[in-house]
């Protein structure tokens, strides 16, 4: 097996285990809020989640930087200048940094869960879309209104499926 | 380049990234209210060693090749500020993660179970792996930088 064929499924598979991570993550959470508190096994549920969407989040870098070294030594490095690729790297940093942000409660939970979701599936476009025509700053730009569009969906969505508990009858 | 200085600079790069993915465990975990301190003293043990061969690897790669051969394409090159700046700033920076992560590791093994009940200790070695953290990957970015200058 090539390098070239090892580290595409490693990225593959971390990519994998961190949209899945994401989008289930989003789902479990809330699930668990619906009855107003997170109870052990849907904490357990949840901690598994994260624990998969560290291990993709350890593949997609690895095997990211796995590309980095072939594309060096097979002289390509223009591709590092790829605008492209300069995107995912960013939006590995932003889903690196808001992990941490989440750990420390620095980062409020909407933004929080909208930057994972959407640098996720940001990352799975960039890389499915090769042929790609578009500028660094482009590519950034769409992605910081595709956060806020993000946000605001996963906001109503909460809204209309976490509705108010009514108090019990007397 | 030769086959050596091909492995030599994957395994740099490859230890570099995997010694600041160990430490961000590190940080993450320190944390945490409840320490897993075997943890903690594995990781940045690993972190550490990782540290160690990237930096003697990147250095006899440094010394024996890209003076040589790298160095003056991207002088001639389109992004000459690709060794100016960032692998100037890269050289000096570099030589303090191995120390940085040595302290780490030497707190860890002999403080262990102190950590969690020092807060200022603790509070120390979380600002100490976040630093630990943020040089490893500018150093890996700025890695990105000058090999994408090499044309």
């Amino acid at each position: 097996m090539s390098w070239q064929i090892l580290l595409t499924f490693s990225h593959i598979i971390g990519t994998v285990l961190g949209v899945g991570g994401a989008t289930f993550a989003e789902f479990f959470y809330m699930k668990a809020l619906k009855d107003g508190h997170v109870d052990p096994e849907e904490g357990d549920f949840l901690k598994a989640t994260y624990r998969m969407l560290r291990i993709g989040m350890v593949l997609l870098i690895l095997s990211g930087f796995g590309f980095f070294v072939l594309y060096r030594i097979n002289g390509r490095a223009e591709l590092l200048y790829d605008p492209r690729f300069l995107a995912k790297v960013t939006l590995t940093a932003i889903i690196f940094f808001n992990a941490l942000l989440l750990q420390t409660k620095k980062m409020p939970l909407w933004l929080g869960s909208a930057l994972s979701f959407t640098s996720w599936y940001g990352a799975l476009v960039l890389g499915a879309w090769r042929g790609i025509d578009a500028s660094y700053l482009a590519i950034i730009a769409w992605y910081a209104g595709a956060v806020l569009g993000v946000a605001f969906v996963l906001h109503i969505i909460r809204k209309l499926y976490l509705k108010p508990i009514p108090p019990a009858s007397p | 380049m030769s086959t050596l200085l091909k492995t030599f600079l994957a395994f740099h790069v490859i230890l570099g990234v995997a010694g600041a993915i160990a430490y961000a465990g590190v940080w993450m975990n320190l944390l945490k209210q409840k320490l897993p301190v075997r943890f903690l003293q594995w990781a940045s043990a690993i972190g550490f060693f990782s540290f160690l061969i990237s930096w003697v690897i990147g250095g006899y790669y440094y010394a024996i090749y890209y003076g040589k051969a790298v160095k003056p394409i991207i002088i001639k090159g389109q992004y000459p500020w690709g060794h100016s700046f960032f692998m100037e700033a890269k050289e000096h920076v570099f030589l303090f993660l191995p120390f940085l992560a040595a302290v780490m590791f030497v707190t860890l093994l002999i403080a262990g179970n102190r950590i969690e009940t020092e807060a200022p200790l603790k509070r120390a070695l979380i600002w100490l792996a976040g630093i630990i953290v943020v040089l490893g990957i500018i150093m890996a970015l700025s890695g990105v930088i000058i090999s994408g200058a090499v044309r």
